[in-house]
């Protein structure tokens, strides 16, 4: 495991931010890190970077305590974001890059890559409080990458972006995640995430309220929702013999339905066959965000 | 930690000289040392336009020594025989002079009627002066030019304290304190300032949050304060060169002379420890205040406390190159934070033994032993406290943290 966080406690006075995280990240995979408003995801990603020092419990990088040394192959994209107004694009990006160790020359060769991916080239010497938020949304991605992390930490990378740059910085993580980076993040945009991460930690409350592959997510999930056509008093008979199942909603001629996990969906499907004419039989697996309002809702 | 620390204190450095205040301030800097050097010379010449140009009537033998004497201090126009009635128009008339003296000789001496255009602001004491010789020549009978041979008398005046050898040195080093003691605090007062502006930007646009995830808050810090006390010296050294410049032009070189006389090594390595002592006290402060605040609207009211011991600082060092014994200016040259100002002054003015000056630096360095790791500390977590202003029982909880 490349990121381990191992029960991992922190509080400010009597406000306990998080209170029991756990969760392991593999070497170049990307992680979703997923919870409300509030649930303590910021603070867990200042602990990793070691903005933050967390009460009890540990989080590894490469199996060791995260050290200075270790923080200097971090990249970081806080949710709130921070440029010097007055510092042109491109010095701003070679100044983090050299924050974080990178020589001078190095530096600009790094910055005018990521200043190209990321479409900033018209841009490169205008002072950053000139530019959208979008851009320089952008700009800030580019001081979070331009050191080449091994570990990208990024909170709501894609808020307050519109289609066209969200598509852009989506581009650029999945780059990223192909040349072995490391990326956490967090989003409210689940399908987004869905999509690019590999695993996931759901926190709420400070803690841990599911975590793992969406495969390994969606296994653990109980019901499974069955979109079945057409609505006909015979095929409720037939779902009304599952224990557990129960209708969720029905209109247009189609019925939706929620039955446990374990159905023997190819005996359910022989048994509306021959009870109606049957023209749609989908049995869907739950998506990330209806696992995510589950898991935050129920604790464990 | 030595490679961030230098790159915060460049970009911080580079930053700061091409900062609009620090611009701004060093050429107003400039501009007022330059108009105040000239003011005297430009309100002399004024007051020998304006007020200077006067005009004498009286008999004509008495009126030629009177012109004689108030030649000294005036410039004399010959405006005849005065009228009845002097009136404005014939002041205007008569060169536009600013008034008319006339003398006569009176019982026991002489009398002087002085006709002014602005009585208030007419300096009839100069005239009492000018003509003290013909008054007493009018009741001696000694001639007026031997009497004003006696009017000067020589003075010297000769230091026994040890200090200062003559009375031009004792006012050099006066002058030169208060211009160092001024430098001391314009840098203090505008450096510290910009620091804590710097620092609010950082936090209030949340780039301090990228800042202390790459590098240590302490390299930050560090590099912050020694970029801006760099920035504060050299504005220190372009007013001083000025200074240097305008009291050339103003006095001649006799006068850089002595000013530079007053300068000794030990006054420069003293002075340069009390500044490097007092600017980091009070910038440490105000940098750990700012990374309170979350709105820079807050930034005022939140450092306005750390203003008035500087303030205070100032005014008993204005007080000490006066009094440099008293005691409230003894008890307070050795007060952290108000003796880089009072025990430099006192080391200028008087004879401080050299273990009172080492005490007072003594305590300045404990007192930093405490400020750097406080204002370290606060300065770490007050950069991630967001939201409404802290309390200070919120503040004291995070620093037990």
């Amino acid at each position: 495991m490349a990121l381990e966080a191992d029960h991992v406690r922190r509080s400010f006075g009597s406000v306990a931010a998080v209170k029991d995280v756990n969760f392991s990240v593999n070497s170049g995979a990307t992680f979703g890190l997923l919870g409300p408003n509030g649930a303590g995801k910021t603070t867990m990603m200042r602990m990793i970077l070691g903005i933050l020092v967390a009460d009890s419990g540990e989080i590894r990088w490469n199996s060791g305590r995260i050290g200075r040394n270790a923080r200097r192959l971090f990249g970081y994209l806080p949710e709130e974001r921070g440029l010097y107004g007055k510092m042109k694009v491109k010095e701003h990006i070679i100044y983090f890059a050299r924050l974080h160790g990178v020589g001078s020359a190095d530096a600009a060769a790094k910055a005018d890559r990521w200043i190209a991916d990321l479409g900033l080239g018209e841009y490169a010497d205008r002072a950053c409080g000139e530019l959208s938020k979008g851009n320089q949304q952008k700009v800030q991605l580019a001081c979070a990458g331009a050191h080449d992390p091994e570990l990208l930490i990024l909170d709501e990378p894609f808020s307050g972006l519109d289609p066209v740059n969200a598509q852009t910085v989506y581009e650029k993580l999945e780059d990223l995640h192909k040349s072995g980076t490391t990326l956490v993040l967090s989003s409210h945009q689940m399908w987004q995430l869905e999509t690019l991460c590999d695993s996931f930690c759901i926190i709420a409350g400070g803690t841990t309220r599911a975590a793992g592959t969406l495969a390994s997510l969606r296994s653990a999930w109980p019901m499974r929702t069955i979109h079945i056509q057409p609505d006909d008093q015979k095929s409720r008979e037939v779902l009304g013999s599952i224990d557990g199942a129960h209708i969720l909603s029905s209109g247009d001629g189609e019925l939706r339905a929620s039955v446990p996990a374990g159905t023997d969906f190819a005996a359910l499907l022989r048994a509306l066959v021959t009870v109606s004419p049957l023209t749609r039989f989908e049995p869907l697996e739950p998506t990330l965000e209806e696992i995510y309002r589950r898991a935050i809702v129920e604790p464990n | 930690m030595l490679a961030e620390f230098g790159l915060v204190f460049s970009a911080e450095f580079v930053r700061r000289i091409r900062s609009r205040p620090f611009l701004i301030g060093t050429g107003v800097g400039v501009l007022m040392i330059g108009v105040f050097s000239v003011l005297p010379a430009i309100m002399e010449r004024g007051e020998s336009n304006a007020i200077k140009q006067i005009g004498v009537t009286g008999p004509p033998a008495l009126r030629s020594q009177a012109d004689e004497l108030l030649r000294a201090d005036f410039v004399v126009n010959d405006v005849g025989a005065a009228p009845t009635n002097v009136t404005r128009a014939f002041l205007r008339d008569h060169d536009n002079i600013t008034a008319l003296v006339e003398v006569e000789k009176a019982i026991g001496g002489l009398h002087v009627d002085v006709y002014a255009d602005d009585p208030g602001t007419f300096p009839a004491g100069r005239i009492t002066q000018d003509l003290a010789p013909l008054n007493i020549a009018l009741g001696t009978g000694i001639p007026a030019h031997l009497v004003a041979q006696f009017r000067s008398i020589r003075i010297d005046v000769h230091g026994v304290g040890g200090r200062f050898e003559t009375a031009i040195g004792a006012d050099a080093t006066r002058g030169v304190t208060m211009f160092l003691v001024s430098i001391l605090y314009l840098v203090t007062l505008l450096n510290s300032q910009m620091l804590t502006a710097s620092v609010a930007e950082e936090k209030t646009s949340r780039i301090a949050e990228l800042l202390v995830a790459a590098i240590s808050p302490a390299s930050l810090l560090g590099g912050k304060v020694l970029a801006t006390g760099l920035a504060g010296i050299l504005q220190l050294v372009i007013w001083s060169v000025a200074e240097l410049v305008a009291a050339g032009k103003s006095g001649g070189i006799q006068n850089v002379q002595v000013l530079m006389s007053a300068i000794t090594p030990e006054v420069v390595i003293v002075f340069l420890t009390f500044f490097v002592i007092g600017f980091l006290e009070y910038s440490l402060l105000y940098a750990a205040a700012a990374s309170l605040i979350s709105r820079v609207e807050d930034l005022g009211s939140f450092t306005f406390p750390l203003v008035l011991p500087v303030i205070a600082a100032f005014f008993l060092a204005q007080f000490a190159l006066q009094a440099p014994n008293a005691q409230t200016v003894l008890v307070t040259s050795f007060i952290p934070l108000l003796s880089p100002f009072v025990m430099f002054t006192r080391f200028m003015v008087a004879t401080v033994p050299f273990w009172q000056v080492g005490l007072a630096i003594l305590f300045n360095i404990a007192a930093l032993a405490v400020i750097v790791p406080f204002a370290g500390k606060l300065y770490r977590v007050g950069l991630l406290l967001y939201g409404r202003t802290p309390k200070l029982s919120q503040i004291w909880t995070v620093l037990r943290t």
